[in-house]
């Protein structure tokens, strides 16, 4: 196949800025020093698909407010732990006597409560399409095991309306690198609207080195066509999984959701179905976001609008060890991989 | 968050799945896809989102030639 390396390195046509949606992307393309290999006429700049980083400090508060209920468990993913809400962290309220308990799998939640029928165990359900697959997977286990005390936390979004508010509201992206566990659940047609809406490329690739420079290579080529392009063949469809969205309509319906640094977006996110009800711990109306450190701009390096490296903070006050905000905690965040990587060190 | 990683599906039980990974055995939910053992899948979070096909040289060496013509 075709080495894109010269092409990339040597480009020196019209510059072209080019996003990463997906969190795992913005980690796979500072891991493999992805950016070093590009010439300075292609930008590569990160976006909103971090769940953790886009979660609002009400979400927070919430499950912090839950961990210290008597009876109730709250279980998550590690990178959650640190987030800071409105007055704290899971991780505070874990030492406050919070009963927190980190897990790698939503199927873990139950076992847990099986084996626990006394307390009610609520799993932190955050994340994207892919991971709203596998709540729905759950909460089928749960029914068919008549697991009655699991509940979910929901902060579940979408990705499509928030690719939308940022053409809308940001714009100056020439292409999008799409998601590409995201597709595996949607298929790759589902960016075909908005390729047409915005007269821009979508490349879905995979997470090796390899992948994403194909991805690249594809979108400076594509640059102006409206063209959706599946770089990722082995793993996504054009049609994705169609088992896994009907098992996700069945439990939940779309809802609007808030953002860190964006607001509320129309039909962003998804909630659970009011028949499921007794599965929610209480997920409505969570869309308070207060800036947990002033002067942080987490919000501004979440769409794209600034990159980490140009915040003041950035590498002085905000480091992993002293993070001020979710995009320096989360091992997806922006502020954290730019970090550890070198990325975008001026 | 979205990191899933391919395995091989050994057996099945139900919507139980006994995945390899390199070595590492684990176990995964097969609810939102139908499996088989030998199948090659990709696991997120405990649970296969897709059976991964092996055949796709043939579909990326056509795109690459489109590429290359623009
Ligand atoms: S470097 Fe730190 S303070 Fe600045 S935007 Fe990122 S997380 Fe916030």
């Amino acid at each position: 196949m075709t080495d894109v390396r010269p092409f990339l390195k040597n480009y020196d046509g019209p510059p072209v800025r080019l996003m990463e949606v997906c969190g795992t992307h913005t980690a796979a393309i500072s891991k493999n020093g992805i950016a070093r290999m590009l010439s300075p006429a292609i930008r590569l700049i990160s976006g909103p698909g971090c769940p953790v980083c886009v979660t609002v400090t009400a979400y927070i508060d919430r499950l912090v407010e839950l961990s210290l209920r008597p009876g109730t468990v709250v279980l998550t993913f590690g990178d959650l732990m640190r987030v800071p809400g409105g007055r704290m962290s899971l991780n505070d309220a874990k030492a406050a006597g919070g009963n927190v308990r980190m897990v790698y799998s939503p199927m873990d939640a139950l076992r847990l409560a099986e084996s626990d029928p006394k307390n009610t165990y609520v799993f932190a359900a955050v994340g994207f399409e892919t991971t709203s697959a596998v709540y729905a997977a759950l909460l089928e286990d749960a029914e068919s095991e008549r697991i009655g005390n699991l509940k979910l936390l929901t902060s579940l979004k979408i990705m499509p309306p928030v690719i939308d508010w940022v053409c809308r509201n940001q714009g100056g992206v020439d292409g999008f690198i799409a998601p590409g566990h995201v597709s595996v659940i949607t298929g790759c047609k589902i960016y075909q609207p908005l390729a047409e809406r915005y007269g821009i490329p979508f490349v879905v690739a995979g997470f090796e080195g390899g992948q994403l420079l194909d991805a690249i290579y594809a979108l400076v080529k594509l640059r102006g066509r409206p063209r959706v392009m599946n770089l990722y063949p082995s793993a996504v469809r054009e049609n994705g999984n169609e088992e896994a969205r009907r098992a996700i309509r069945r439990y939940f319906e779309p809802c609007a959701a808030a953002w860190r640094g964006m607001g509320t977006i129309p039909g962003s996110g998804l909630m659970l179905r009011k028949e499921y009800s007794r599965f929610d711990a209480g997920s409505a109306g969570l869309d308070e976001d207060c800036n947990f450190s002033p002067g942080c701009l987490c919000a501004k390096v979440l769409t794209g609008a600034i990159s980490p490296a140009d915040c003041p903070r950035f590498g002085r006050l905000c480091t992993p060890q002293t993070p001020q905000g979710a995009c320096m905690v989360s091992q997806e965040g922006s502020c954290y991989n730019y970090y550890i990587s070198g990325r975008g060190s001026k | 968050m979205c990191v899933a990683l391919p395995g091989k599906v050994l057996k099945i039980d139900g919507r139980r799945a006994t995945v390899d990974f390199s070595g590492n055995t684990v176990e995964a939910d097969a609810g939102l896809v139908p499996v088989k053992p030998g199948d090659n899948v990709l696991v997120h979070a405990g649970c296969i989102l897709q059976v991964l096909s092996q055949n796709e040289n043939d579909s990326l060496r056509s795109l690459f030639r489109e590429l290359e013509e623009l």
